[in-house]
C-alpha cells in the first residue's frame, strides 16, 4: 500500500463529501497505490486477484462503445483508515451505449454480478461522470 | 465540404513506421524539420520521420507532450510541466520555464492560435475531473489561463478563416467549438457528440472539415463544418490518438497510435499510419516565441 496515496485519496474523498455520500472516482484514483485486495469485488474467487479486476475495468474503458468508467465508492467506513485498508467500492459506473447484458459478458473475468440499468444519469453520485447524448449509465456490481 | 463531390479518402491505409511508441501522440508536419514529427509522450521522446523512412528519436524529459515549429526556425516542446525551446529545426531543446508546480498534472495536447501564441493543454495523471487547464502562452512567455476547469485537455485547431476553434476535452465525449473574437475563445458550444470512442487529437483541413481521432475506437472521423460524418479512417490499432496532414501537398493524413494500459495491444499499436485524402490540410502555424 502506498500510504501517501492512500492519505491523499481518503482526504480527497472526504473533502468531496464521502463520509455521507457516494463519491465517484476515476480508475487511476482508485487503483494507483492500492493493493488492498478486498477494496472491491470482495467475494470473488481467490484466483481472481485485484489486478484482474483492474485490468478488466481499464480495458472496458477503452472499448469504443464505452465513454467512461468510474468507481462508485461506498460511504467511507473509517474515520482513520488503517494502513491496509482502502475506501471500499461495491460497483462501477459505466457510461456507454451498450446494454447491461453486453457489459456482463465483457466483465465476466472480474466475476461481476448482473449489471444494473440502463439509467439516464447517475445523479446520486458526487463527481458522477458526464453522460453524453445517446449514452446511458449501467452499474457494474459485485456481490 | 462544399468544394468536392468525390471520395474524401482517396487511398489505402499504409503503416508508415513500426510500432515504435508506447504512447504515440501529437503528429505535426513542418517543412522546417523536413516532414513529420511526433511524440512518444510518456517516454519523453520526440520522433522525426526522415525522407528515407528512417526515424530519429530524441529524449527531452520525463514527458514530451506536443511540439510545434517556431517562427524563428527552431521548435518548442511541451514537457512534463513546462516548455523547452530549440533554436534549430534539429536542435536539442533546453528548458524555458514551468507553468505550474503540481506534480499530479502534466502537459497534454496543444497547438498554436492565429496570432502565433501557443495553446498548452494539461491533464491530471489521475484524470481527476476539473484538474486540468488550457493555457495560452505568448511569444514573450506570458501565460493566460483560458479554460480553468477541464479534465483531459486535448486536440485544438482553427478553421481556415480563423473564426472558429474546435476543441476536445476528452471526458465530455464531445468536440466543442468556440467562436474566435479578437483572438479570444468565446461562446463554447457542442459541435459533435461522438457515439464511439473518446475524442482525442484533432485537425482541421483547408475546407473546414474537422478530423477527430477517436481513441478506443481505432478510427479517425471527418466531420463537415455542419458536423455531419463525411468519412472514417479505420486503423488496426484501437488507441488512435491524434492526426495531422502532411506531404508536399498536405494531402496525407497521418495518424498516431498507442498501446497505453493495454494488456493485449495489437501488433501495430504504437505505429504511425498514413492515408491519402482529397482535401489538403492547413499549413502548420508556428509559435512566435
Amino acid at each position: 500500500m502506498d500510504l501517501a496515496k492512500q492519505t491523499t485519496f481518503v482526504d480527497h474523498v472526504r473533502e468531496r463529501g464521502g463520509a455521507t455520500a457516494q463519491v465517484a472516482v476515476t480508475l487511476e484514483q482508485f487503483f494507483e497505490g492500492n493493493d488492498c485486495e478486498w477494496c472491491i469485488a470482495p467475494n470473488r474467487p481467490e484466483d481472481v486477484p485485484l489486478d484482474t479486476v483492474r485490468r478488466v475495468l481499464f480495458e472496458l474503458r477503452e472499448h469504443p462503445e464505452v465513454h467512461d468508467v468510474r468507481v462508485e465508492l461506498d460511504v467511507l467506513e473509517f474515520q482513520d483508515f488503517p494502513d491496509d485498508e482502502w475506501p471500499y467500492a461495491s460497483g462501477v459506473a459505466v457510461i456507454t451505449t451498450l446494454l447491461p447484458e453486453e457489459l456482463d459478458a465483457m466483465t465476466i473475468d472480474a466475476d461481476t454480478e448482473s449489471s444494473g440499468g440502463p439509467a439516464a444519469s447517475a445523479e446520486w453520485l458526487v463527481d458522477g461522470p458526464v453522460v453524453p447524448e445517446g449514452h446511458h449509465y449501467v452499474g457494474v456490481w459485485w456481490d | 465540404m462544399a468544394a468536392s463531390h468525390g471520395p474524401v479518402v482517396t487511398g489505402e491505409l499504409e503503416q508508415v513506421t513500426d510500432a515504435l511508441c508506447y504512447h504515440g501522440e501529437g503528429p505535426v508536419w513542418s517543412p522546417t524539420w523536413g516532414g513529420l514529427r511526433w511524440v512518444d509522450l510518456l517516454a519523453g521522446d520526440v520522433l522525426t520521420l526522415r525522407a528515407d523512412g528512417s526515424v530519429n528519436r530524441l529524449h527531452v524529459g520525463d514527458v514530451a507532450a506536443f511540439v510545434r515549429p517556431r517562427t524563428s526556425g527552431g521548435w518548442v516542446v511541451a514537457t512534463d510541466r513546462g516548455l523547452a525551446l530549440a533554436d534549430e529545426p534539429d536542435g536539442t531543446p533546453t528548458p524555458w520555464f514551468d507553468l505550474w508546480d503540481d506534480p499530479t498534472v502534466r502537459m497534454n495536447e496543444g497547438g498554436v492560435d492565429g496570432e502565433g501564441r501557443l495553446w498548452a493543454g494539461t491533464m491530471g495523471y489521475d484524470r481527476v475531473p476539473g484538474s486540468a487547464r488550457l493555457f495560452r502562452v505568448d511569444g514573450s512567455g506570458d501565460v493566460t489561463t483560458l479554460l480553468p476547469d477541464v479534465t483531459i485537455s486535448n486536440g485544438i485547431d482553427l478553421s481556415p478563416d480563423g473564426r472558429l476553434a474546435y476543441y476536445d476535452d476528452t471526458p465530455t465525449g464531445r468536440t466543442d467549438v468556440f467562436t474566435v473574437v479578437d483572438g479570444e475563445l468565446t461562446d463554447r458550444r457542442p459541435f459533435v457528440t461522438h457515439a464511439v470512442g473518446h475524442p482525442d487529437g484533432l485537425t482541421v483541413d483547408s475546407a473546414g472539415n474537422v478530423w477527430v481521432a477517436l481513441n478506443g475506437a481505432g478510427r479517425v472521423r471527418c466531420h463537415s463544418p455542419e458536423g455531419d460524418v463525411l468519412a472514417e479512417v479505420t486503423v488496426p490499432a484501437r488507441l488512435t490518438t491524434a492526426c495531422t496532414f502532411g506531404g508536399d501537398d498536405l494531402r496525407d493524413l497521418y495518424v498516431t497510435t498507442s498501446r497505453e494500459n493495454l494488456d493485449d495491444p495489437e501488433p501495430q499499436a504504437g505505429a504511425v499510419f498514413r492515408v491519402r485524402v482529397a482535401v489538403p490540410g492547413q499549413p502548420v502555424r508556428a509559435f512566435a516565441g
